[in-house]
């Protein structure tokens, strides 16, 4: 039996902490932040009148494969670079000839030839040997039909490259990326286990793109079941994207458009730098705004110098934050030195929007923040910053696109 | 000079240099106490550095230290165990297990209250769980006998924990945060994280110093303590009651702090001999001043790749190291 008086005790102290929880969680401080603009409500960067606009869902669209989309930027881009070179322009940025005239045949070969014409032209190019990022030789299969992807970069390009039947398998995590792959499309790929050795062994694919980082057990499983594979390194540059894309498209037979979307992803980088030619003309008229770059978790981070967004930060001019000694690792960052930097357009990278909101509208010290005061606070999406494929347009879209809102606001 | 009259007053003496920390940061002092004392004033409603920031931060590195040292000691007396703490009866592998399935559920974006409630709720629950099953075990050493429950709940637990964040391994984002909540951090912490942990740490702690003596009988042995009437199963229950609380704040306030409440009892020792009767004082002053020194030096010297639960875990494993070697040597010159 317990005591009155250890009874009383116990009671006193339950309540104590229950009381102060109360009072202190009750209505948790929160304050309105204004206007959270997001990148999806500004669909396009439109800075300069004589330049076509740069749309982001034309952009992802021909991201995922859309020949006739992609060929048709170009074009357009193409065109653009020339009117900002006739305005007296400096460092406009161009395909060279070859590249661009490359592009326009591809497209038309893809779009009007038949089967048979593109599979010899495919034949002509094709080289037997190919050496993977480690540095061995894959024997180039004849047509590979079934093709395992176990990285979601790979998975992205052969999605964009190939017709989703051929494709075995997707990491589950790539079919939650709603935002860049529909599920229309990934739902016409079975949900087959792809750490299930047996279920591969039932339907082999022709060939298996795998990783450093994958996982080594499974590996070599799918060495012991004579599965080729073709093991492709963190892609950690946008070269190396580019890179990747040629050599799986080539590994795969679908060469031509593999070469075009490789064209596609240096022309649109080109393209979005000329718009940021035009943006930095309008600074040259009024202050450069102090921009602010991070993710959030459960604490604001800012992007490591060789991190995909670090290298966009670094193309975009953004003055880094940190030493570049720093720089090397994805620091942490707290509020105090967040306030001291006062930036006049904060971007957030962030998975998860509304939950990123509301932790922010518990923060008190943003409410001191000029990009907060001046409704210059972007939301981009995390994935997308980070996800090592041709999508990486996209976020480069979306970081000049903040910049340049918050021109405009 | 005394023993323990020295190590008073270098614990107070650390805990003033270590105060020092509050007027450091990136802010200059006297825009921040300008900002302050205008706070104070009602003239203005600005967030501040001062208020907002290293006061909340400072109030929850002093808990935190306060209440893993006093953890540790009281572990190490009940145990007899010179290796003992929380972890070692599953109290912290169950709030951190309740916390991970908030953090997977999202109830901490809409509920901040949620964390230290199952941090309070895990560490609680399996000191219950602990008790229950060790009670089939009371014909033989029941001290032991929790012991051995306690590492096995916390394997069970431990594995539980595993195995949801492998069905969770493509949430990278949710991976990532737990990553970031399990290293320890102090970063951005304010009156939230105060409201978390301080009335816990306040009951803990006051728990605590009032057993001191009890603690210090109870080491002696159960035998040894029922013989100079100490009531053991109550004392070591509440005392238990206090450990689950003093850890259950700190996980809920900073995240998971390893090795801190092992090693910090055993260097007071050192100072104060193995009386528990000033240890426990000595190591909420010296546990809360070593803490707030640890965050100060790593703020000081901009270390940004250790975490404070790193750079503990770290030192902590060395002197565990050496602690064991130490032991080793002794035994040797024995024989």
């Amino acid at each position: 039996m317990i005591r009155r008086s250890a009874l009383f005790y116990y009671a006193t102290s339950i309540l104590l902490i229950a009381v102060w929880w109360m009072l202190a969680f009750k209505n948790p401080s929160s304050h309105s932040l204004p206007v959270f603009a997001q990148i999806e409500q500004f669909p396009q960067i439109s800075l300069h009148t004589s330049l076509s606009p740069i749309r982001r869902n034309l952009l992802l669209e021909a991201l995922s494969g859309d020949i006739a989309l992609m060929a048709q930027l170009i074009a357009d881009w193409d065109l653009d670079a020339q009117i900002l070179e006739n305005e007296g322009q400096k460092n406009v940025k161009r395909l060279e000839r070859n590249a661009y005239l490359q592009s326009q045949l591809l497209s038309r070969q893809l779009l009007t030839y038949s089967p048979e014409r593109l599979r010899s032209i495919r034949e002509k190019e094709r080289q037997n040997e190919l050496q993977d990022d480690f540095g061995y030789t894959f024997q180039s299969c004849q047509d590979p039909q079934r093709l395992f992807p176990q990285t979601y970069a790979a998975a992205s390009f052969l999605l964009a490259l190939a017709e989703p039947e051929r494709i075995v398998a997707l990491p589950n995590g790539l079919r939650e990326l709603t935002q860049l792959f529909p599920q229309k499309i990934t739902q016409q790929i079975p949900d087959l286990d792809r750490f299930n050795a047996e279920k591969l062994y039932l339907s082999p694919p022709d060939i298996a793109f795998v990783a450093d980082y994958s996982h080594p057990s499974f590996v070599e499983t799918m060495q012991n079941q004579q599965i080729p594979l073709f093991k492709i390194k963190n892609l950690d540059s946008i070269t190396e994207i580019i890179q990747s894309i040629k050599r799986v498209g080539h590994l795969i037979d679908c060469s031509l458009k593999a070469n075009l979307l490789a064209i596609f992803v240096e022309a649109a980088f080109m393209a979005i730098d000329n718009h940021l030619l035009a943006l930095q003309e309008q600074w040259k008229q009024q202050s450069i705004p102090k921009v602010l770059v991070v993710s959030h978790h459960s604490h604001f981070y800012l992007p490591s110098s060789h991190s995909l967004t670090g290298q966009l930060l670094k193309r975009l001019g953004i003055c880094a934050l940190q030493s570049s000694e720093e720089a090397q690792l994805r620091n942490a960052i707290d509020q105090e030195k967040i306030v001291q930097f006062n930036p006049d357009c904060m971007i957030v990278s962030t998975a998860n929007r509304q939950a990123t909101e509301i932790q922010m509208s518990h923060d008190f010290s943003l409410t001191e923040l000029t990009a907060v005061k001046q409704s210059k606070l972007f939301f981009v999406d995390e994935p997308t910053q980070q996800f090592p494929s041709q999508f990486i347009v996209l976020a480069y879209f979306d970081l000049l696109h903040a910049i340049a809102s918050a021109n405009t606001v | 000079m005394t023993k323990p009259f020295l190590a008073y007053t270098l614990g107070l003496l650390l805990l003033v240099i270590s105060s020092l920390s509050i007027f450091f940061g990136e802010v200059p002092w006297t825009m921040v106490w300008q900002g302050a004392l205008d706070r104070l004033y009602g003239l203005s409603n600005a967030w501040n550095p001062l208020i907002d920031e290293r006061l909340p931060r400072f109030i929850v590195l002093l808990s935190t230290g306060a209440s893993l040292a006093v953890s540790g000691a009281v572990m190490q007396a009940l145990f007899h165990n010179p290796l003992a703490s929380p972890s070692i009866l599953g109290i912290s592998c169950g709030g951190c297990l309740c916390i991970v399935i908030v953090f997977i559920l999202g109830w901490n974006i809409h509920y901040p209250y949620a964390i230290p409630i199952a941090a309070f709720g895990g560490s609680l629950g399996t000191l219950l769980l602990i008790y229950l099953l060790s009670s089939y075990f009371r014909g033989t050493s029941s001290l032991n006998s929790l012991l051995l429950m306690g590492i096995a709940l916390s394997t069970l637990l431990l594995s539980v924990q595993s195995a949801l964040l492998y069905a969770m391994r493509d949430q990278w984002q949710l991976i990532q945060t737990l990553t970031e909540w399990e290293a320890g951090s102090t970063l951005d912490r304010n009156w939230k994280h105060v409201h978390m942990q301080f009335p816990l740490a306040c009951i803990g702690l006051l728990v605590c110093w009032r057993y001191r003596r009890e603690i210090d009988i109870l080491s002696l042995g159960e035998e040894e303590s029922l013989n100079l009437g100490v009531d053991v199963s109550t004392v070591r229950w509440r005392l238990f009651l206090c450990v689950a609380i003093l850890t259950a704040g700190s996980l809920a306030a900073v995240g998971s702090i390893a090795f801190f409440g092992l090693i910090l009892p055993h260097i007071l020792r050192y100072f104060n001999g193995p009386s528990n009767l000033h240890l426990i004082p000595l190591c909420i002053i010296v546990g809360a001043s070593s803490l707030v020194g640890l965050d100060f030096l790593l703020r000081l010297l901009q270390i940004q790749a250790f975490s404070i639960g790193n750079i503990s875990a770290i030192l902590g494993a060395l002197f565990f190291i050496l602690l064991l070697m130490g032991r080793q040597s002794v035994t040797e010159n024995l024989n």
